[in-house]
């Protein structure tokens, strides 16, 4: 039978030419589509490998930055303890900024700002380690700011802060740095000109600067914010399912457990991946960790947590604190848990539980309601009153100013230097948690106030009077608020010499001034320091932050709390060991802190498979003209199998079922159609250089400018070739089925449609 | 009895109207029998030879062949007693012009399952076939080089290369020359006495027909000994 097919196509090739064209068509338009697709998804991927390089998974520090030493061995091995960097890590510190040619004569906002060593080099897609020392160009930043190697050009990046700017009482505005520097190198996509975190069309604007520079002008020491590592899939057990960092600790015997019932407390979530204190039990055996300093660690755990453990003054206990002023809800979280779980592998046990307290900086505590001195707003709470002024420009009238308008109005004179006030400056005010405190009387009602004796002397205020705290919270878009809440004076007033009484109860506020100098503090809202009398000026030498005046945690938390926390400080009573705390360490949830271990190159690969296939989509685009050649090829077929009737007769005379006669057309019929298809796919490759220039070209606005790889997958091509194939062939079938409905007899005359009546 | 037409009925629809070819015919032939059937043109002839060679179906009555009913059985059925029962050869020879002559008369082999030297056994008879109707010399020709004569001897093999018991022959003679038509006559009758296969042969040559052992007239849808022997 081969040779009756071979011998009719070259009998009947002029016939047959219909047919191979009409398939070549279809194969070029569907062959040609699925290349446009791979063309795109390969360029897409070439991107994202240039984008991560050989990086595998990543540690993301949000916020807060980890200690990441040059000394390769000094970095800390604790990180493992959310992340398994590996010894070829490469820590990164990743910034924004904006970056200005010397002359002045061009500037790039949004710049990726990178501090880097020779390891991020060696995670580049060439590997190779360019550390030189010199800061170096992604082409991109190079080309806008028209830079070339050895010119010169100023970055500016934005000093960081422990805690978000955006914080109440975060301080001034965060200061620019500027790095200046000279060109060394400009990289382009093999040498992780196209890095960054987040895929994008576009390669960011990206300026690498030595780390060691970018950490000393940025006055951060040793850290970073990001950990790359390489993707190594002996380590992370490949790219499968994402679950390096689980696998490795399967290996170790650990357990991943999502949900934890933590007898007699609520459900916490467990650390996505170990507590703490089992790793480091676990760990003992594994060479690479069996020296490592268990209670160092947690130390160092709890610093990348910003949280410090201090010792009271007066053997008072402990108290945890964090220099980001408000602890995170997560960290109050933990502190709950370790409070009231045992953990049966540790010794150590829990301590008892923490007293809290919330000490926010008020502008003015006066004395009398605040209807006395302001009026009232609208929908405001009966105690509270409010008034706006934005952060940034001019400033508005503060309380200070109101009070010595109103004082002059008076004929007073104004309230420096009188013996008694009406309203004392600038002071701390600690919302506690009374009944457990042990100095603040217990019966503290919502609308009580406990005062100080410095206070009660400087107002003149005794039990029973009524005292107004204005202070300020941060609005929307930072935008300041200023709000005023009247309390009653709650007997007894506090003596100084109260032991409970000192300056720890104040938060690590940045910019915080030596003791000589209160008036000089830039507290980040407006600060009069006209205001600060002498007197305030020995207070603070004298007491420095000590709280004035304490009232309820649940009011303090509703005057201050925010979205950075609701206390400043846990405290633990005389007696609980210092490890007692550090077991906090355990119970916190690293990702809800804002720490995200990502594989860079899964997510990177991923995003290049979704959300559309070009493939399909050009295919789809071209469906009409693919359904239109198949058809074309299957009335072509007809019209060539009707020429030969008679030989169908004939085959069906001299024995041959239906079927078979059929099949024989039709295998005849699928060779023409991989011919054809053949051919096609020769077109397809013009087709889709054709439109790929396009895409680069004319309709580049809609592709970022990309230039396209023209890629070449046989997958594709074979199977663009047999689709093609299947579709003539079923629309082959589909139009000689009633041909073959004939009898013999009629096939043989010819007569086929009269035959057919 | 070879084969058996009994009380055959077919017409053929022209429009509207259904025009009757044969009413009530009635044909038998013994094995190794030959007959002409003449008639004039239209007068179903050819349709009463496809009846026999299973190439087409009566609206009434029976036919039987090798003692087979032909309405008893599966298109597949029909097709292996197509193959192997009946040799056909047309007016037209309805050579495949792709195919050479040796391939042409192997063409209805290749609708059975055959082994290797099956298939070899088939080469060997086609050639034989062949060197037995004076195309020895024409085994690798396209049809298309061969004369008519020689077009529809090749024809004879192909129709004989399954050792059919009846060969049907559609005005075989038709489209020959004189000279050529009494060749092929007698290549026939040789055939008859060589291979001992019944012949029922359509033509409207007196001369071939007087050469068949019996000949019958298609007259008023039926059949008839002929008046005119």
């Amino acid at each position: 039978m081969p040779s009756l097919i071979r011998n009719s196509i070259r009998h009947n090739w002029r016939t047959h030419l219909g047919v191979v064209l009409g398939c070549a068509l279809a194969s070029l338009v569907l062959v040609g589509a699925l290349m446009v697709g791979d063309s795109v998804k390969g360029t897409l991927r070439a991107q994202a490998e240039a984008r991560v390089g050989k990086i595998g998974e990543a540690l993301l520090c949000g916020e807060r930055f980890v200690p990441w030493p040059a000394d390769k061995a000094k970095r800390p091995a604790v990180l493992a303890r959310m992340f398994f960097p590996g010894k070829d890590a490469a820590g990164v510190l990743l910034m924004q900024g904006s970056a200005v040619r010397s002359d002045g004569k061009a500037r790039a906002n949004k710049v990726q700002v990178v501090g880097v060593d020779g390891d991020f080099w060696k995670l580049s897609p060439s590997g190779s380690d360019k550390a030189d020392g010199s800061v170096a160009l992604n082409e991109r930043i190079a080309a806008q700011l028209s830079l070339k190697v050895g010119d010169e050009l100023s970055v500016y990046v934005e000093k960081p802060g422990a805690f978000s700017k955006d914080a109440p009482l975060s301080g001034e505005e965060a200061a620019l740095v500027t790095v200046k520097a000279r060109v060394g190198r400009i990289v382009g996509d093999e040498d992780f000109g196209r890095f960054a975190l987040t895929a994008s069309q576009v390669p960011p604007n990206t300026v690498f600067v030595p780390l060691a520079e970018l950490q000393a002008k940025v006055g951060l020491g040793e850290k970073v914010n990001v950990v790359l590592t390489f993707d190594d899939p002996l380590i992370y057990g490949g790219g499968e399912g994402g679950g390096g960092l689980d696998s490795l600790l399967e290996r170790f015997g650990f357990r991943k457990v999502n949900k934890v019932s933590l007898a007699g407390t609520r459900d916490i979530r467990e650390p996505d991946v170990i507590w703490s204190l089992r790793l480091f039990e676990k760990f003992q055996g594994v060479p690479e960790f069996k020296d490592l300093n268990k209670d160092a660690a947690l130390r160092e755990t709890l610093s990348y947590f910003e949280i410090r453990l201090g010792d009271l003054t007066n053997n008072l206990g402990a108290e945890l604190r964090s220099p980001r002023i408000f602890l995170d809800a997560p960290i109050v979280a933990a502190a709950r848990a370790n409070e009231s779980t045992k953990l049966p592998e540790s010794p150590i046990t829990a301590p008892p539980p923490g007293l809290d307290s919330l000490t926010y900086f008020v502008t003015a505590i006066e004395k009398g309601a605040a209807s006395d001195s302001e009026p009232r707003s609208g929908g405001i709470p009966a105690a509270e009153n409010q008034t706006r002024s934005a952060n940034q420009g001019s400033a508005p009238p503060t309380g200070d100013q109101a009070l010595r308008a109103k004082d002059t109005a008076a004929g007073m004179p104004p309230l420096l230097g009188s013996l008694h006030s009406q309203s004392t400056p600038y002071s701390m005010v600690t919302a506690i948690d009374a009944p457990a405190s042990g100095f603040v009387q217990a019966e503290l009602a919502d609308d009580e106030i406990q005062i100080t004796r410095w206070l009660a002397d400087d107002l003149d205020a005794k039990p029973g009077d009524k005292l107004t705290l204005r202070y300020s919270v941060m609005g929307e878009r930072r935008e300041l608020i200023e709000k005023t809440r009247t309390f009653t004076v709650l007997a007894p007033i506090i003596e100084m010499e109260e032991p409970h009484l000192d300056s720890s109860w104040m938060p690590d506020f940045p910019n915080v001034p030596d003791k000589d100098s209160f008036s000089k503090w830039k507290p980040g809202f407006p600060f009069d320091s006209k205001r600060i009398r002498k007197k305030d000026e020995e207070y603070w030498e004298k007491h420095r932050g000590t709280p004035k005046a304490f009232v309820n945690l649940k009011v303090g938390q509703e005057m201050w709390g925010n979205r950075w926390g609701n206390l400043t400080s846990i405290r633990y009573p005389a007696g609980t060991k210092r490890e007692q705390v550090e077991r906090i360490a355990a119970f916190i949830d690293p990702k809800a802190l804002g720490f995200r271990v990502v594989n860079l190159r899964e997510q990177a690969l991923a995003a290049t498979d979704a959300p559309v296939d070009f493939g399909q989509l050009f295919a789809s685009f071209s469906f009409f003209l693919i359904a239109a050649a198949a058809v074309l090829t299957g009335l072509l077929f007809t019209f060539t199998i009707e020429q030969r009737a008679a030989e169908a007769g004939l085959l069906l005379a001299v024995g041959w079922t239906r079927k078979k006669v059929r099949r024989l057309f039709l295998k005849e019929g699928a060779l023409l159609a991989l011919i054809g298809a053949t051919v096609g796919v020769a077109g397809a490759v013009l087709y889709t250089k054709a439109v790929l220039a396009a895409l680069a070209g004319a309709w580049s606005g809609a592709t970022g400018g990309t230039t396209f790889l023209f890629v070449v997958n046989t997958g594709t091509i074979v199977g663009g070739i047999l689709g093609s194939v299947l579709m003539a062939l079923f629309a082959m079938w589909l139009a000689s089925r009633k041909l073959f409905k004939h009898e013999a007899s009629a096939l043989l005359s010819g007569n086929i449609a009269e035959a057919a009546k | 009895m070879l084969a058996e037409l009994r009380n055959v009925t077919k017409s053929y629809a022209n429009g509207d109207t259904s025009v009757p070819v044969l009413e009530g015919c009635d044909f038998s032939i013994e094995a190794g029998e030959t007959v002409a059937i003449v008639g004039p043109s239209g007068s179903g002839k050819s349709t009463l030879l496809n009846l026999l060679g299973a190439l087409d179906k009566p609206e009434s009555g029976e036919v039987i062949v090798a003692g087979k009913n032909l309405a008893s059985l599966t298109a597949e059925q029909l097709a292996e007693f197509r193959n192997t029962e009946v040799g056909f050869i047309f007016q037209l020879h309805h050579l495949l012009p792709h195919c050479s002559v040796l391939e042409n008369v192997l063409v209805p082999t290749l609708a059975r399952k055959a082994s290797k030297a099956e298939r070899t056994a088939f080469r060997e008879r086609a050639v034989k076939l062949l060197e037995a109707v004076g195309l020895s010399h024409r085994l690798d020709h396209r049809p298309g080089q061969l004369s008519g004569g020689e077009r529809q001897r090749a024809a004879i093999a192909r129709a004989l290369i399954a050792s059919p018991k009846l060969l049907l022959a559609d005005e075989p003679t038709g489209a020959l020359d004189v000279e050529n038509a009494a060749r092929l006559a007698e290549l026939l009758a040789e055939i008859n006495r060589v291979e001992n296969v019944a012949i029922v042969m359509v033509t409207h040559a007196p001369e071939l027909a007087r050469k068949m052992g019996r000949v019958l007239e298609l007259r008023g849808k039926k059949l008839v000994e002929s008046t005119g022997r």
